[in-house]
């Protein structure tokens, strides 16, 4: 289990950071997920043997922000 | 029950608008699960068009919409009750109102600008919900639709009001009664919910392309009504910087009658001199008075029908604070002021302004 933080683009209000966050009830071996509106960032705790950056960037893609490793 | 029209018509225009930018999220959230399954199920889909033909025809969305709209004109209406409640124990002085103002201005404007992208700088002026709610939100979100996800979601919008209805909390503050607070908050929350509920059906139709705009255009709205919101509570301080007050020495030129002189304004020694101050609907007349500087001056404000908030008569200067009958004279009494002092009045809204100039 690791532990990354990513910059998060294109967010615009605090809902935003609950979006993303949902990321971690819907991608297997990501176990937690907090995104922050004010900083810009998010920090995913996740099963690397599982999941990869690729995927959660992809994740974070689908509901329409970028996202890049800090 | 006077500001209760008003109420309606903020939440109708501007009120909408900024919920809806503030709320918008937790709303989408309680729409039909399959609607965000839709979009979901679709990433690899380029056809925005397809993902969203497929979202309409399972459910209706009108109906968990109503249920979030109605959850959430109770759960605002029990807060204003509550508010008003909390009021009645509290009496708010003209300055405190003030710099309650000036606080909700400021916060509004700061949250135009982050809204706009100005600056990062302006993202420490939104109130994030602590992640513990946020999370919960989330996964009562997540669900399966029932009736009962939109109706609490909708109750949980009071934890996070927009900029617009904070500055109506505190006029449901300001009233000083249970009733009368959740009467207005009830009046605002209403006015909001036709075009929550109009922009929310026709949501997965607008997609994120719009929303930005949109965001924009919200932003602009907020940006004015925090500016006339901080002015407001500068002109209720008396402030020479207000917007009215900077302005008056360009309009009286243009429209008033010459300042008179010195003399002109004295009265014989053994009188106390009188001015008199016409209180109506649109505001005071005349919006300039001159009195005799270095003696006492007695201030007839008189009312004849008026109903608007000008009767809510505020001298911040002297500390003195009034709310006037609707018709009839009452008198206040001036100490004493140096040649060349503005003294400045205000309804205690800060929409209403006018000075005083003594002439020694």
């Amino acid at each position: 289990m690791i532990t990354k933080t990513y910059r998060v683009g294109d967010m615009h209000c605090a809902n935003c950071a609950m979006r993303i966050e949902s990321i971690e009830d819907e991608l297997p071996g990501v176990v937690r997920v907090e995104a922050s509106y004010k900083k810009g960032l998010m920090t995913v705790a996740f099963d690397e043997t599982r999941v990869g950056d690729a995927e959660i960037i992809a994740a974070v893609k689908r509901k329409g922000y970028t996202a890049q490793p800090a | 029950m006077e500001p209760i029209i008003p109420a309606f018509v903020t939440g109708l225009t501007t009120g909408g608008l900024s919920c809806l930018a503030v709320q918008g999220g937790l709303l989408a959230g309680s729409l039909a699960r399959q609607i965000e399954q839709d979009l979901l199920a679709a990433p690899a889909r380029p056809a925005k068009g397809k993902a969203k033909a497929t979202a309409a025809p399972h459910t209706n969305p009108a109906l968990p919409i109503a249920l979030f709209l109605l959850a959430k004109l109770a759960a605002y209406t029990v807060l204003g009750a509550l508010l008003g409640l909390a009021g009645s124990f509290l009496t708010l002085s003209p300055v405190s109102r003030a710099v309650l103002m000036i606080a909700i201005g400021v916060f509004m404007v700061g949250n135009a600008l982050r809204m706009l992208n100005v600056h990062p700088i302006f993202r420490f002026f939104v109130i994030e919900p602590p992640r513990f709610i946020t999370r919960f939100i989330r996964r009562t979100a997540r669900r399966e639709t029932d009736l009962f996800t939109p109706l609490f979601l909708g109750a949980l919008t009071v934890l996070i009001p927009c900029g617009v209805t904070q500055a109506m909390m505190a006029a449901a503050l300001g009233t000083g009664s249970a009733a009368a607070g959740a009467a207005l908050m009830f009046a605002f929350t209403l006015g909001t919910s036709p075009l929550f509920f109009l922009v929310a059906y026709f949501a997965t139709q607008i997609g994120k392309r719009l929303e930005a705009h949109f965001m924009r255009f919200v932003a602009a709205v907020v940006l004015i009504l925090g500016l006339v919101t901080l002015d407001s509570g500068l002109n209720l301080l008396g402030s020479p910087v207000s917007f009215a007050n900077l302005t008056r020495g360009l309009r009286s030129a243009a429209a008033v009658a010459p300042t008179p002189s010195a003399a002109e304004v004295q009265a014989p020694a053994s009188t106390v001199p009188v001015i008199e101050l016409n209180v109506v609907n649109a505001g005071y007349f005349p919006e300039v008075l001159y009195a005799p500087a270095n003696r006492e001056v007695r201030l007839d404000l008189v009312t004849n029908k008026t109903y608007s908030c000008a009767r809510d008569f505020v001298i911040p200067a002297l500390k003195y604070y009034q709310l006037l009958p609707d018709t009839g004279r009452v008198s206040v009494t001036i100490p004493p002021q140096a040649p060349g002092t503005v003294m400045r009045f205000a309804c205690s809204m800060g929409m209403y302004t006018g000075q005083i100039v003594f002439l020694g």
